[in-house]
C-alpha cells in the first residue's frame, strides 16, 4: 500500500528527513513513533501531497506521488495533527463542504454526512458551529473528514496527542473500528500506549531514519526480560532457596520475604523448566509474572 | 468530479464567510457611511463654521453643490473607503494560511484556482455592487440637499461601477500580496503603498491612461458616456487583475499550505 523508499527532505540546511525506508502493507495499521521533531508530521505531510521532497520515492498504491498529477486524493484520508476547520461553520456545513468539492451529488452528500457524523458521535453537535468545539471533538471532526471519500489509506497524525483520557479512548477506538473494516492505517504518535493497543507493525524514526520496523508482538517477544516475578504464599525456606539457585539455569535470584525475582538464561527453552521446579519443590505460589517491556521501554532503548 | 459543482461549493463557502465573519456588514458600511454623510456634513458646514469664523463670507470659501457633495464623496471612497476595504479583507488568503484552514481541503484535492476565483467573484461583485448603491445613494442624497445639478442617475451608476472596478483591482493586488507573505499586515502594507503611490505615476502624461487609478478621475467627470480615456483604463484595470489573479493561483500552487 505504501512503500517509503530513501525519502529525503530537507529545509534548507536542516535535515528533517535523511534516507527514511518503510512499507505498510494493505489492510494493516502501522505505528509510526519518534520523539517531537523527528519528522513524523513531515513524513505524513510528504504522503497526504501536501509538501514535496528532496529525493527518494513515495510509493502509495502503485504511484510514486513525487508528481503532484500522481497524488491520488481519493484514495488517502488524512488527519493533520492539529486538524483547523473554518469556525463560523458547523460541523454539517463542513462536511458538506468536503461533499459537495469532492462533486458528490446532494443525495450521496446526506447520507454520507449523517454516517460519518454518526461514526465519530458527533450528530447531536452537528449544528454548532465549529469554533464552539472541544480539541476532542475536532479531532473527531478531522477523522470523520479524513474517511469522508471511504478511502482505502488513512494517515492519522498524532490524533490522540493533547486529549483527555475520554477523547483518547474515543479516538482509539474509532481507530480500532476502522481497523476492522480493514482500512490500511499509517498512525503517527508519541502515545506508545495507542501504539501497543492498535497497531500491527510499528516502525520508530530517530534522526531521520527508521531504526526499527517490526511487527508489534514479534517485537514485545524480543524485547521480553527473562525475567519471573513470582510471590510465594509465605517465606521460602533454605533448602528450597537453595534448590533453586542452585538450577543450572538460574542466573539470579533476589529474594525479599515472600517475593522472588529470578532471571534464567536462555529463556524459551528454560521457562517450563522452572515453572516445573517451582511445583516440585511445592511452594505455594500467589501469583507469577514474566517481566515485560513496555513499548515505552523498548522505544527508549532503540533511540539510545 | 465535476468543477462547476466544485466552483459553485467555493462560492457558497465564501459567501457564508463574508456573512458570518462581517465581512460584507464592514464593506458596506466603510462605503455607504460617506454616501450618507458626505452630503449632510456639506450642508451642515456652513452652519459649524459660523460661530468660529464671525463676519467672513463663507460663500467665498465653501462650493455648497451637489457636485461639491459628490467630489468629498469621491475623494472619500479613495482615501478612506480603500483603507477600510484592504483592512477588513486582509485576511482573504493570508489567514487561510496562517490559520492552517486550507490544510485538510487541500489534501482532499481543492482546487487553489477555483478558492481564488471564488473570492475574487463574491467579495468582487458585493464591491462592484456596493458602490454602484453608494454612488446612487450619494448622488441622490446630495441632490435632494443641493438640487440636482450635476451629471444623472445613470452617470451615478456608471461612476460607481466603475469605482468598484477599482476596488476589484485593489482587491486582486492584496490576493497577490498575500500569495507571497504569510503575514496579513505585510499584505496590507504592500497593497496600500501600490495603490497610494499609484497617483504619484500619473504625472507621467505618457503612462497616466493605462493606469487603474486614472478610471477614477474619468468616473469622477459623472459623464454619461464613456470617454477614450476611460475605456483605455478600464481594458488596463481589467486586464492587470486577471493578471494579478492568474499569478496569484500560480504562486499559491506551490505554496506549502501546512
Amino acid at each position: 500500500m505504501i512503500k517509503i523508499e530513501n525519502l529525503t527532505k530537507n529545509y534548507g540546511r536542516h535535515k528533517v528527513l535523511m534516507g527514511v525506508n518503510a512499507e505498510v502493507k494493505e489492510g494493516e495499521v502501522y505505528g509510526f513513533i519518534g520523539h517531537n521533531g523527528a519528522g513524523k508530521s513531515t513524513t505524513m505531510n510528504i504522503l497526504a501531497g501536501l509538501i514535496g521532497f528532496d529525493k527518494g520515492k513515495c510509493i502509495i498504491n502503485g504511484r510514486n506521488i513525487q508528481s503532484k498529477s500522481n497524488r491520488a486524493n481519493n484514495e488517502v484520508g488524512y488527519l493533520p495533527e492539529d486538524p483547523k476547520f473554518y469556525p463560523y461553520m458547523n460541523a454539517l456545513e463542513y462536511l458538506e463542504f468536503i461533499g459537495s468539492m469532492k462533486g458528490y451529488t446532494k443525495k450521496q452528500i446526506g447520507e454520507k454526512t449523517e454516517k460519518m457524523l454518526d461514526m465519530v458521535k458527533l450528530s447531536k453537535a452537528a449544528k454548532r458551529v465549529i469554533g464552539g468545539y472541544s480539541r476532542g471533538m475536532k479531532q473527531r471532526l478531522g477523522i470523520a473528514v479524513a474517511m469522508y471519500n471511504d478511502p482505502e489509506l488513512l494517515l492519522l497524525d498524532e490524533p490522540s496527542s493533547a486529549l483527555d483520557p475520554e477523547g483518547r479512548i474515543d479516538v482509539v477506538e474509532i481507530i480500532s473500528k476502522l481497523k476492522s473494516q480493514g482500512k490500511t492505517i499509517f498512525l503517527s504518535t508519541h502515545i506508545l500506549n495507542d501504539i501497543e493497543r492498535v497497531c500491527d507493525r510499528v516502525g520508530i524514526l530517530n534522526n531521520g531514519q527508521i531504526v526499527l520496523e517490526e511487527n508489534i508482538h514479534q517485537l514485545m517477544k524480543r524485547y521480553i526480560q527473562p525475567v519471573y516475578d513470582i510471590e510465594f504464599d509465605g517465606a521460602v525456606n533454605e533448602e528450597q532457596f537453595r534448590i533453586l539457585r542452585e538450577a543450572d539455569y538460574v542466573e539470579k535470584v533476589n529474594f525479599d520475604g515472600s517475593k522472588a525475582d529470578i532471571w534464567i538464561r536462555n529463556f524459551e527453552q528454560n521457562s517450563t523448566k522452572l515453572l516445573k521446579l517451582i511445583s516440585d519443590i511445592n511452594i505455594p505460589v500467589i501469583s507469577i509474572n514474566l517481566r515485560k517491556n513496555s513499548l515505552e521501554e523498548i522505544f527508549l532503548k532503540v533511540v539510545k | 468530479m465535476n468543477t462547476f459543482n466544485s466552483f459553485k461549493t467555493y462560492v457558497k463557502k465564501e459567501i457564508i464567510e463574508g456573512m458570518r465573519t462581517k465581512k460584507f456588514l464592514v464593506l458596506a458600511i466603510g462605503v455607504l457611511f460617506f454616501a450618507i454623510s458626505d452630503p449632510i456634513m456639506l450642508k451642515l458646514l456652513p452652519e459649524i463654521l459660523k460661530n468660529e469664523m464671525q463676519g467672513a463670507d463663507l460663500s467665498m470659501l465653501l462650493e455648497l453643490s451637489q457636485k461639491a457633495a459628490l467630489d468629498s464623496y469621491t475623494n472619500n471612497l479613495f482615501q478612506l473607503s480603500t483603507l477600510i476595504i484592504v483592512l477588513s479583507m486582509m485576511g482573504i488568503i493570508s489567514k487561510e494560511r496562517s490559520d492552517k484552514t486550507l490544510t485538510i481541503p487541500v489534501s482532499m484535492g481543492c482546487s487553489i484556482n477555483g478558492m481564488v476565483s471564488a473570492k475574487l467573484l463574491v467579495y468582487g461583485v458585493f464591491i462592484l455592487l456596493i458602490n454602484v448603491v453608494g454612488m446612487l445613494v450619494a448622488y441622490y442624497y446630495s441632490g435632494i440637499i443641493f438640487g440636482f445639478t450635476y451629471g444623472s442617475l445613470f452617470a451615478a451608476a456608471v461612476s460607481g461601477a466603475v469605482y468598484g472596478l477599482f476596488f476589484v483591482f485593489v482587491l486582486s493586488i492584496l490576493i497577490l500580496a498575500s500569495s507571497f507573505v504569510k503575514k496579513s499586515f505585510l499584505a496590507v502594507t504592500v497593497t496600500l503603498l501600490f495603490v497610494y503611490l499609484m497617483p504619484l505615476a500619473g504625472n507621467f502624461e505618457r503612462v497616466k491612461r493605462y493606469l487603474p487609478v486614472n478610471l477614477l478621475s474619468e468616473a469622477n467627470y459623472f459623464a454619461d458616456f464613456l470617454s477614450k480615456n476611460m475605456v483605455v483604463s478600464l481594458i488596463c484595470t481589467i486586464g492587470l487583475t486577471v493578471i494579478f489573479s492568474v499569478l496569484s493561483v500560480f504562486k499559491l500552487e506551490r505554496v506549502e499550505f501546512v
